[in-house]
C-alpha cells in the first residue's frame, strides 16, 4: 500500500544546467561509473548493472548499500551541484575514500534516459521509496534558457511503500524502451552479430576480454568498449596478476583494491580491471619486449601525491582504448585513457601507440576536476605539476626520458635483429660448405682478436668472428667475405679441384 | 512512456505474490509443467530454452532447474527468458538469476509488438504464459492485445521452425473481460456445433449444446472449450500439429468475489516430429473434423477437488514452496 506521495522540483546550480544540454558524460560507461562511485562511497559491497543486451531497451544499477532516505533524496534534488555534506569528510563508511557527488551521479542517468526511477530502502526502515524522475520538459535549449535563473531542471514524484526492515538497497533504472542507450550501444546488425558470438563463447569476463583482446580495433563493438571502459574505470580489482607483475607499486594498489571488497557485475559478468600488460599474444602468454617506468611523486607532507607507471611495448597496444594515460583519483578513472599523454608537446610518432600508463593520485588533484568528473581544469596547479612530471618522464629537451630510452631500445633491437640475420646467413654458408666436403660443420660464433674464421676439421667446428676488424659492416659484404674465407679453407682441405666435382665448381663459381 | 500507476502496481504485486505460493498452483508446476518440460528435454536432447512470466520467487524456474532441465553457467541462464513490467520485481528477478538471455522489462504484449529482438530472436522450447489477467481484457480491442500477442508469438515460433510446449494460465473471471471477444469465441464454437462437429461430445460433457448458455452459467468450461478452439485455428493456419493435453482449474479466493484460475497445456509440433515422443494423445494435424470433437469432449481437471482429500500431498507441496523460497 502506498503510504505517502511527495512531489517536487529538481533544482541545480547554473553550471550544471549548462552541462545538461551538452551531456554531462561522454559515454554511458562514464555515466554508470558515477553511479558505481556513489554506491562505493556509501559502503556497498556489490553493484549489479543490467543493460538488456543486446536490445538495450533499459539499464538498471542495483547496489546493496544502506539506501537513501526520502528526505535526503529531496534535499539532493533541491540543489544538485551545490555543497555536499558528505564531502566534508574524505573517508566514508568502511574507511573508503569518498569519490563522487551523489546528485551529479544521479543526474548522469538522465543522459541515458530523460525519465528514470530510483527505488531505495534504508536498513532498519519498514518502507522504501520509489521516485520517478523526469527532466524531459527541461532539456530543450529554450527550456534551459528559461530555467537558468530559476535553477529548475526537472520534477519528481516520490512514492513511499512498505518494505521489509532487513532490506537495504538502491536501484536506479530507466523504463523499458530507452532509445538513448540503444543508440549508444546497439549499433547496427553487425554489432548484434558480434554480441551473439560473444554470448555463445564467453561465460566469464576474462573469456569476454580474451575474445576481443587481439581483434583489430575497428571490429570492437560499442558494447565491448562499454564493458571494457566500465571495468577499467571503477574501483574493482585487476585480473590475477595484472596490470604489471613486475611493477613495485603494484602490491600496495592491489591490496588497497582488494580491501574494499567491492564487486561489480554487469550483464552477469563479474568485472575485473581488464589491464594485462604486455598486450599481445594472449593474456596468459606474455612477451618480454617492453619496459616499465615507475612513478612516485610527493612525500607525506605534499599537497599532491601520486604513484603509478608508464609502460612502453614495441608493438602497438591493443585494444586501442588502452593507449595513453589514465588518471585515477581515489581509485576511480577520470574520463578514460588520454592518448595525448596530458597534451605532451613533442611529436613522438608511432611510439605513442605503444605507451600506456596509470596514475593513482593519493592526495590532491580533486579540485582540478571539472563538474563532469571526467576531465580536468588544465590551468589548475596540481594538474600542471602532474603534467610536468609526466612530460619529464616521457622526455623534455633538457631531460631525456622514455622517448630516448625507447629510441635506444629500438636501435638495440634493430642491431640484435641484424646480428641474428648475419648468423643465419653464415650458418647457411657453412651448411653448404659442409655438404661440399661431406662433413657435418657447426658454427661457433666468437668474440675476440683472432682470425675472422678458423675451421677445426676434426671437431667439425667453424669458429667465426662476425665483428672482426676486417669483416665488412654490411650484411651482403659479410656474407661474401665469409664465403671467400670458407672457400679458401675448403680448398686447403680438399686439395686440387677436379672437373669431375661439379658441386664444388658450381659453388666456387657462384661466389 | 506513460505515467506509471505505482499504487496500482504495488497493490497488484502484493496481491500476486501470496497466490503464487499455494498448493494447487504448485501442484501444476510439479505435476504438469515439469512432466511436459521433461518430455521436451528428451526431444531436444539438451537443456530447454524456457520463457516464463515468472514472479520474484522464481518457483517455476527453480522447479525446472532442480530437475536439470535448464542450462546454468557461472554467468547465469543462457536459455532463459522472462518479462516483467514492474521495475522492482524485474530487478529482483534478474539479480536472483544473475543474468539471462532474455530479461524483458514490460508487458508481454509490448514485448511481442515492440521489442526489437522479438521477431529475430524469440525461440523457446517451452513458453509459460502464466497470466494473472483475463484472456480478453475489456480495455483492449476485441481479440487483439493479449490474444493477438499470443497468436503472433506462435507465428514467430513457427518462423523459427521450432516445436514447443505452451502453458497458458488465465483468470477465469468475466469481470474486466471484453464482451465482444467472448461473443466471437462463442460464435466460433457455435459454428462447429451447428455443423455437427463435436456436438455430441459437447453435449455429453456439458449436458446441452448451447454455448451462450455455457458462457452465462459456467465460464471456466466456456474458456476450457473456447481457448483450445482458438488455438487449433491458429496452429493449423501456421502448419503446426497441436496437442491439447488437458485443461485444469482451481478456485481462487481473490480480494473480491472468488474466481477460477484456468490452465492449459498445449504442444505445438512441427509435422516432421509427429508421434516421435508424445504418442498419446494423437496429434491433431490437418484433421479438423477429428480435432474439434476431441477438444469439445475433453474433461477439465479440478485441482482443488483433487487435492481436497490429499492433505499429505498438500503439506508436501507447501513444504516444497518453503524450501524453494529459501
Amino acid at each position: 500500500m502506498v503510504t505517502d506521495v511527495l512531489h517536487g522540483e529538481i533544482n541545480a546550480s547554473a553550471r550544471i544546467i549548462g552541462d545538461i544540454s551538452l551531456g554531462i558524460y561522454r559515454s554511458p560507461a562514464n555515466a554508470l561509473k558515477e553511479l558505481v562511485s556513489n554506491a562505493f562511497d556509501v559502503g556497498a559491497t556489490e553493484v549489479i548493472i543490467n543493460t538488456d543486451y543486446p536490445a538495450f531497451t533499459y539499464v538498471s544499477c542495483y547496489d546493496n548499500g544502506p539506501g537513501i532516505a526520502t528526505e535526503e533524496l529531496r534535499q539532493i534534488f533541491s540543489h544538485i551541484g551545490g555543497s555536499d555534506k558528505r564531502l566534508k569528510t574524505d573517508v566514508g563508511p568502511y574507511g573508503r575514500p569518498i569519490i563522487g557527488k551523489i546528485g551529479i551521479g544521479i543526474l548522469g542517468m538522465s543522459q541515458i534516459n530523460k525519465r528514470f526511477v530510483i527505488i531505495s530502502s534504508l536498513a532498519g526502515e519498514n518502507t522504501r521509496l520509489e521516485a520517478e524522475i523526469n527532466i524531459e520538459e527541461f532539456v530543450s535549449e529554450q527550456a534551459i534558457k528559461t530555467n537558468l535563473g530559476t535553477g529548475k531542471i526537472g520534477k519528481y514524484e516520490i512514492y513511499v511503500l512498505p518494505e521489509s526492515e532487513s532490506e537495504h538497497y538502491t536501484i536506479i533504472t530507466t523504463p523499458a524502451r530507452s532509445e538513448a542507450l540503444r543508440g549508444e550501444l546497439g549499433q547496427g546488425k553487425s554489432a548484434r552479430d558480434q554480441f551473439v558470438k560473444v554470448r555463445e563463447e564467453a561465460d566469464t569476463f576474462k573469456e569476454f576480454v580474451v575474445n576481443f583482446h587481439n581483434k583489430p580495433v575497428s571490429t570492437l563493438s560499442s558494447y565491448e568498449s562499454f564493458l571494457w571502459e566500465l571495468a577499467s574505470l571503477t574501483p574493482i580489482p585487476y585480473f590475477g596478476d595484472g596490470p604489471l607483475k613486475e611493477w613495485e607499486g603494484w602490491d600496495s594498489v592491489k591490496k588497497t583494491l582488494q580491501s574494499y571488497n567491492f564487486k561489480l557485475t554487469a550483464d552477469g559478468y563479474e568485472l575485473r580491471k581488464p589491464i594485462l600488460l604486455p598486450t599481445w599474444d594472449n593474456l596468459e602468454n606474455r612477451g618480454d619486449d617492453y619496459e616499465i617506468y615507475s612513478i612516485d611523486y610527493g612525500d607525506e607532507k605534499s599537497d599532491l601525491q601520486f604513484e603509478g607507471y608508464l609502460y612502453h611495448q614495441r608493438r602497438q597496444i591493443v585494444p586501442s582504448e588502452l593507449q595513453g594515460l589514465l588518471i585515477r583519483i581515489r581509485n576511480v578513472g577520470i574520463g578514460g585513457y588520454d592518448k595525448t599523454l596530458l597534451n605532451y608537446p613533442r611529436n613522438i610518432g608511432p611510439m605513442v601507440r605503444g605507451i600506456t600508463g596509470e596514475i593513482y593520485v593519493r592526495k590532491g588533484l580533486e579540485e582540478a576536476l571539472n563538474i563532469d568528473r571526467n576531465s580536468f581544469n588544465e590551468t589548475h596547479e596540481h594538474f600542471s605539476v602532474l603534467q610536468q612530471e609526466i612530460f619529464s618522464r616521457i622526455g623534455l629537451p633538457d631531460k631525456p626520458g622514455i622517448a630516448k630510452n625507447v629510441r635506444d631500445r629500438s636501435a638495440k633491437h634493430q642491431e640484435e635483429q641484424r646480428v641474428v640475420k648475419e648468423i643465419q646467413s653464415l650458418e647457411q654458408i657453412i651448411r653448404k660448405a659442409g655438404r661440399v666436403c661431406s662433413q657435418e660443420l657447426r658454427l661457433i660464433p666468437e668474440l675476440g682478436d683472432g682470425a675472422p674464421i678458423t675451421v677445426d676439421w676434426d671437431k667439425g667446428e667453424v669458429h667465426a668472428n662476425l665483428w672482426h676488424d676486417t669483416v665488412p659492416a654490411d650484411l651482403a659484404g659479410k656474407r661474401q667475405f665469409f664465403r671467400v674465407l670458407l672457400c679458401v679453407q675448403l680448398l686447403s682441405k680438399l686439395g686440387p679441384i677436379s672437373p669431375d666435382e661439379p658441386d664444388l665448381v658450381g659453388w666456387l663459381r657462384r661466389i | 512512456m506513460g505515467p506509471i500507476d505505482r499504487k496500482a502496481l504495488d497493490l497488484k504485486r502484493r496481491g500476486i505474490d501470496p497466490l503464487m505460493a499455494t498448493a494447487p498452483k504448485h501442484w501444476v508446476r510439479c505435476h504438469v509443467w515439469l512432466k511436459i518440460a521433461e518430455k521436451r528435454y528428451q526431444i531436444c536432447n539438451k537443456p530447454i530454452r524456457y520463457f516464463t512470466l515468472t514472479t520474484a520467487d522464481l518457483f517455476d524456474v527453480k522447479v525446472l532447474e532442480r530437475a536439470g532441465l535448464l542450462e546454468k553457467t557461472s554467468r547465469g541462464y543462457p536459455g532463459l527468458g522472462f518479462c516483467e513490467m514492474d521495475d522492482k520485481t524485474h530487478d529482483d528477478i534478474i539479480r536472483k538469476l544473475r543474468w539471462c538471455d532474455w530479461p524483458y522489462k514490460g508487458l508481454f504484449e509490448e514485448m511481442v509488438f515492440t521489442y526489437p529482438r522479438f521477431e529475430d530472436d524469440f525461440s523457446f522450447d517451452v513458453v509459460n504464459l502464466d497470466f494473472i489477467t483475463v484472456p480478453f481484457p475489456e480495455h483492449e480491442a476485441p481479440m487483439e492485445g493479449t490474444w493477438g500477442a499470443i497468436e503472433k508469438m506462435i507465428d514467430v515460433q513457427w518462423n523459427h521452425d521450432i516445436s514447443f510446449d505452451l502453458f497458458l494460465t488465465f483468470r477465469g473471471s468475466k469481470d474486466e473481460t471484453d464482451a465482444t471477444s467472448l461473443q466471437k469465441v462463442a460464435d466460433l464454437v457455435k459454428y462447429n456445433l451447428n455443423t455437427g462437429r463435436g456436438k455430441s461430445e459437447f453435449e455429453a460433457k456439458i449436458g446441452h449444446s448451447d454455448i451462450d448458455r455455457l458462457l452465462e452459467e459456467n465460464y471456466k468450461e466456456f474458456l476450457s472449450t473456447g481457448i483450445p478452439k482458438l488455438l487449433i485455428n491458429r496452429a493449423l493456419s501456421d502448419g503446426y500439429m497441436l496437442t491439447h493435453f488437458e485443461a485444469y482449474y482451481y478456485l481462487r479466493q481473490g480480494d473480491g468475489k472468488p474466481y477460477h484460475i484456468v490452465k492449459f497445456v498445449f504442444s505445438f509440433e512441427i509435422p516432421r516430429s509427429t508421434g516421435l515422443v508424445f504418442g498419446q494423445p494423437p496429434p491433431l494435424v490437418d484433421n479438423y473434423d477429428q480435432a474439434i470433437p476431441m477438444i469439445f469432449g475433453k474433461d477439465t481437471f479440478d485441482i482443488s477437488n483433487y487435492l481436497s482429500d490429499k492433505s499429505d500431498l498438500v503439506s508436501e507441496l507447501e513444504q516444497d514452496l518453503v524450501s524453494l523460497r529459501s
